[in-house]
């Protein structure tokens, strides 16, 4: 078949060195290229969706000053429970080892509980130990579970939570609607507009609303929650009769403004452990 | 990045090796006008085309793995073009079965990756890749076939928190690969088992004692063992130290000179071809394209939501990232350690396909990321 003379092949090689060598450059940048790309872009998607990776979120229902309740903390499909920030869940209470219990989700059964060696829990009342069968006491939607000194509650995503037990547990019931006659409010005098007095940044903030923190909690931004919770609807009051009795919630001062839920996987960088 | 200017990105990825090797394979067959490298010059490069935009639609491979992959293997070919032109249709053969190995391996990731309990179908596996090393007549690589094959039994008991039974695991794998004389093999399972061993299971201890007993166990072969090893991986000789870095940095030139002998050559044969006639810049480009192979394959591990088969994913990145090291120290001649093979480069059938399985289970965890996204998304839309 055809073919050159060596001569002719030499020049062709030598030349051609360099040209395969700028193709390659020319790969190498590309694919560096593809791969920021395709990271910038994972990323982009993962702040569109804030529960990704995640079933739902353990609610501190009774914690400590360093955990106090109504932290929430997002739970993975698997990982460890302990008290140590290395931890995927992160519960600093007494009596909580550094690694607690594994745990694991499995779809259409819950959140498979598995204490580790010497560690002991509860899932609704049920004790749990290493050689405990983690299937006889699976953690679903409003079961509470109880760590050392904390317990926590388990809110699953709706589109995760097994038919059965979302729907009978009634872990979101609806307020009860109000039997008195409704009053209209009496109407709060408005101050006369004193330009004299509004000048400044500061004044223009009676223009703008603050943002209501409610509306940053974490429940309602979760994007598959099938309804608002209500507070009250954690107390164990709110559980169907046949479900076994709760420890019982910390009862909100009557005086104090709702504090809005804090997350609790936003830590400092520690390293001292 | 816009759509259109990722289209076209990718499609540089695709369209740029295609070149390479058309104009590499011609230039190689108007040499002695050898009409296998005429059909070459034309059917790798269809095949590449072909299978960047089949697979990706198909089988929904990663593109920038698929086109590494494929780049790495045409090089392969290239080489042994180069300078074995006989042992062509054994390389082709050995490529297709790869390939097969590869898209076998993709769906198996994605299904069978994250079940954590012990059956048939990872016990036969373990059990044969225990023997493979003693068997010490096959006139192949065993022992890094075997490393593979072991791994995934260790992560799965670290991952039952059975550290004890790791590490037992641990050791018995390391025997027959010190005793069959695999050094690299060995370094590469007492470098990376423990290492997991420690991740999965939370014990320091089983991964303090495994990394110890490696070293203890790789430091006693090489003293009090040699006459025992069969397989013994040999070093690089100083006349092929000297060949590999005869071309500098632009090399000599495709298919001019080669002073390695063909009688005896060692495992790193495609690495001194490729240094000596393409020259030292373009073997860092490949081993920089490697390590951006090496990234691509450890995203898998670090977006998984499930810790077995990150654990899988990561053990392999591992294991290809240290035969990759020690094959480079081998060249440079830097460490005295025996060549083993380039991962995704090499001329033994049993390495690479362990090779491109190895590629198809990280690229079947890549798909099973991809859609655990792709479902996120669609459960948010629903709530919406």
């Amino acid at each position: 078949m055809f073919s050159v003379s060596r001569d002719l092949f030499e020049i062709l090689s030598l030349a051609a060195r360099y040209l395969f060598l700028l193709l390659l450059l020319f790969m190498v940048l590309r694919t560096l290229a593809v791969l920021i790309t395709g990271n910038r872009e994972r990323k982009d998607r993962l702040r569109g969706l804030p529960g990704a990776g995640t079933v739902g979120e353990l609610i501190v229902v009774t914690g400590n000053d360093d955990f106090p309740a109504d932290t929430y903390l997002p739970v993975p499909r698997e990982g460890v429970l302990g008290a140590i920030r290395s931890c995927d869940l992160v519960v600093p209470c007494s009596g909580v080892r550094k690694h607690h219990l594994d745990f694991s989700w499995e779809d259409g059964v819950g959140l498979l509980i598995r204490p580790r060696r010497g560690c002991e829990v509860m899932v609704n009342q049920l004790s749990l130990d290493a050689h405990s069968d983690p299937r006889n006491a699976p953690l679903t939607h409003g079961s509470f579970l109880t760590v050392g000194g904390a317990v926590l509650r388990l809110l699953v995503f709706a589109a995760l939570a097994p038919a059965d037990s979302a729907r009978t547990e009634m872990a979101f019931s609806a307020p009860a609607p109000s039997t008195a006659p409704w009053i209209p409010p009496s109407p709060v005098p408005v101050p006369p507009f004193d330009p004299a007095v509004s000048s400044g940044p500061a004044s223009s903030s009676a223009f703008s609303s603050s943002p209501d923190p409610a509306a940053f909690s974490p429940v309602a931004a979760s994007p598959a929650f099938s309804s608002s919770p209500d507070p009250a609807a954690f107390s164990p009051a709110a559980a169907s009769p046949a479900s076994p009795a709760f420890p019982p919630a910390p009862a909100p001062a009557p005086s104090d403004s709702p504090r809005p839920p804090r997350r609790a996987d936003r830590w400092k960088e520690d390293w001292s452990e | 990045m816009s759509r259109k200017r990722k289209k076209t990105a990718v499609r540089g990825l695709l369209m740029v090796p295609v070149l390479f090797f058309a104009l590499a394979f011609l230039l190689l067959a108007v040499r002695k006008g050898d009409w296998r490298l005429y059909t070459l010059a034309a059917a790798w490069p269809a095949f590449y085309l072909i299978s960047g935009i089949l697979f990706p639609v198909l089988v929904e491979m990663d593109r920038i793995l698929l086109s590494l992959v494929h780049f790495f293997s045409g090089i392969l070919l290239l080489v042994t073009a180069l300078w074995l032109p006989d042992r062509l249709l054994g390389i082709l053969i050995q490529l297709a079965a790869g390939c097969f190995l590869m898209l076998f391996s993709l769906p198996l990731s994605s299904s069978a990756g994250s079940k954590t309990s012990f059956s048939a179908g990872m016990g036969i596996p373990a059990f044969a890749a225990l023997l493979l090393p003693l068997v010490f007549s096959l006139p192949v690589d065993t022992g890094y076939p075997a490393c593979v094959f072991l791994l995934f039994p260790l992560c799965l008991l670290g991952r039952k928190r059975q550290a004890g039974l790791g590490f037992l695991l641990f050791l018995a794998g390391l025997a027959p690969m010190l005793l069959s004389g695999n050094w690299a093999s060995a370094a590469g399972w007492a470098l990376t088992a423990p290492f997991l061993l420690w991740i999965s299971s939370g014990s320091w201890l089983a991964g303090i004692l495994s990394f110890l007993s490696g070293a203890a166990g790789l430091t006693a072969g090489a003293l009090f063992l040699p006459s025992l090893a069969v397989q013994q991986l040999p070093r690089l000789s100083v006349s092929e130290l000297a060949s590999a870095f005869s071309g500098g940095l632009f090399g000599s030139g495709p298919g001019l000179g080669s002073s390695l002998s063909a009688a005896d050559p060692p495992a790193v044969w495609p690495l001194i071809i490729l240094s000596e006639q393409f020259g030292i810049l373009f073997l860092c480009g490949l081993i920089l394209l490697f390590a951006f192979l090496l990234v691509r394959s450890a995203s898998g591990a670090l977006l998984s939501r499930r810790e077995l088969p990150a654990l899988q994913v990561a053990g392999l990145v591992l294991l290809l990232g240290i035969r990759a090291l020690l094959s480079l120290c081998a060249l440079s001649g830097l460490i005295p350690v025996p060549a083993s093979g380039f991962p995704l480069l090499s001329a033994d059938p049993l390495v690479y396909g362990t090779d491109l399985f190895a590629m198809g289970w990280i690229a079947g965890q890549l798909i099973l990321n991809d859609r655990n996204l792709d479902e996120d998304e669609r459960l948010a839309m629903l709530a919406h």
